[in-house]
């Protein structure tokens, strides 16, 4: 799996980054701590060194240092899958505007990369999650200020609304205590069923299937679906709560479902999801409210 | 290139889809695959057969798969096992390096990830075999 770790230097995203300390530390992920340095006006005949001095220096690259110290401090020492944190933290280019922290020296298992872009935000981190082929990307929210994301205040709704893989845009530090999900059973791909896989063994928190059918003739038709689903869990272990819920109802089951803590939408290209809810509603979810959703794709 | 040169790859899983998008990456990548869905079925054929490189799912319906990477290295500890797992723990991830395993992918993954990982087993193996 490879995480991309979206982060500014705010407090919300020392949150998302204790949650992707935990999966980590269950998966053994790759993962990329990853900064965008937004463009700033240039105007003088050394521009091009003081665009490096500028991107090199100042809050975000001091927040991603201290970001890559908190995430290795949550392993122990000894069976950390990942590089040490390099005495010296400086970042370089190693492309034209992308800057990289060197990994420090000892053997690593698994791929702990420290990168800052130039650019747009939420352009930088669709584009960098695109070219390393993410599997996720992770990214803090701080439901109760329109700041942050400096401004951006829209990243998260912008990653959670156009990015080619699931989003986990994590609010403030809470117990997860259930996980509903809300997926099309027709339509469900693969790679979501096994993300919330690893968020059910991750929060050992209770599952919540929630099935969507439109009238009571289809019903029948869905449980049957359901019921498929269901036998893959049991399979597997794992004793889901399964719901079904009429499309009609679904914006206010989804507000009182918030309670648990994690709410996972499975919003891929042919979702039924993406008829039932609208973007507006989605991005409300993302905005407000204090639980981590997870848009699955 | 020959079967016989071939690197050859035993995968077992009990998902048939992931099996249906493993094995055909990994022929079309020029490996010779056997796949499994079936822990017991697996578990003969690698009796029977040497295999270089075994990529395994460790939940299943009647087959731990951790059992079946002691068996594997038990009989041949030069395969090279890759682990691939839906329910990643620290335990499973600690315990599963401990038995010797090359790598260990927690589910989801691309397919370049696993084929990158193929790689580098295959290059190891190569290197064993040279040194």
């Amino acid at each position: 799996m490879k995480i991309l770790v979206a982060v500014d230097q705010y407090d919300y995203s020392r949150h998302a980054v204790d949650e992707v300390a935990k999966l980590a530390a269950n998966t053994w992920a790759n993962i990329t701590l990853f900064g965008v340095q937004p463009k700033r006006a240039v105007g003088t005949r050394r521009a091009a060194e003081l665009k490096i001095v500028q991107a090199t220096d100042g809050p975000l690259p001091e927040a991603l240092f201290t970001l890559h110290r908190e995430f290795l401090s949550y392993f122990d020492g000894r069976e950390c899958p990942y590089a040490p944190a390099n005495a010296h933290e400086k970042l370089t280019e190693v492309h034209k505007g992308v800057f990289e922290l060197a990994e420090g020296s000892g053997a690593a298992r698994k791929k702990l990369t420290i990168r800052m872009r130039i650019g747009n935000p939420a352009n930088e981190i669709l584009s960098e999650a695109k070219e390393e082929e993410s599997d996720l990307i992770v990214l803090g929210c701080d439901h109760t200020n329109a700041s942050g994301w400096e401004n951006a205040a829209s990243v998260p709704r912008k990653i959670a609304g156009s990015a080619l893989c699931s989003v986990l845009v994590v609010k403030k530090k809470r117990d997860v205590q259930r996980i509903v999900c809300c997926l099309d059973h027709d339509r469900i791909s693969q790679p979501s069923l096994e993300m919330i896989n690893q968020m059910v063994t991750l929060h050992k928190a209770p599952l919540t299937i929630v099935g969507l059918t439109d009238h009571q003739a289809l019903k029948t038709e869905v449980e049957k679906k359901m019921d498929k689903i269901l036998r893959y869990y049991h399979a597997r272990q794992i004793d889901p709560w399964i719901e079904l819920v009429e499309i009609s109802a679904l914006e206010s089951f989804i507000a009182r479902e918030t309670r648990w803590g994690l709410l996972a939408l499975w919003m891929g290209k042919q979702s039924i999801l993406t008829k039932a809810l609208p973007r507006s509603k989605v991005n409300q979810l993302i905005k407000g409210g204090d639980a981590s959703v997870l848009i699955l794709r | 290139m020959t079967n016989a040169v071939k690197t050859r790859i035993l995968v077992l899983d009990d998902e048939p889809i992931v099996l249906k998008r493993l094995g055909p990456a990994l022929e079309k990548a020029g490996y010779f695959v056997e796949v499994f869905s079936r822990g017991a079925e697996a578990s003969g054929r690698f009796q029977q057969e040497n295999f270089d490189i075994v990529i395994t799912d460790l939940k299943m319906e009647g087959l731990d798969g951790m059992q079946f990477l002691t068996q594997v290295k038990e009989r041949s500890p030069r395969t090279e096992v890759i682990v691939i797992t839906g329910f990643a723990t620290m335990d499973t991830a600690k315990e599963s390096y401990q038995k010797g395993v090359f790598d260990f992918l927690a589910k989801p993954f691309k397919l370049g990830e696993i084929l990158e990982t193929v790689k580098k087993a295959e290059q190891k193996i190569q290197q064993n075999q040279t040194a």
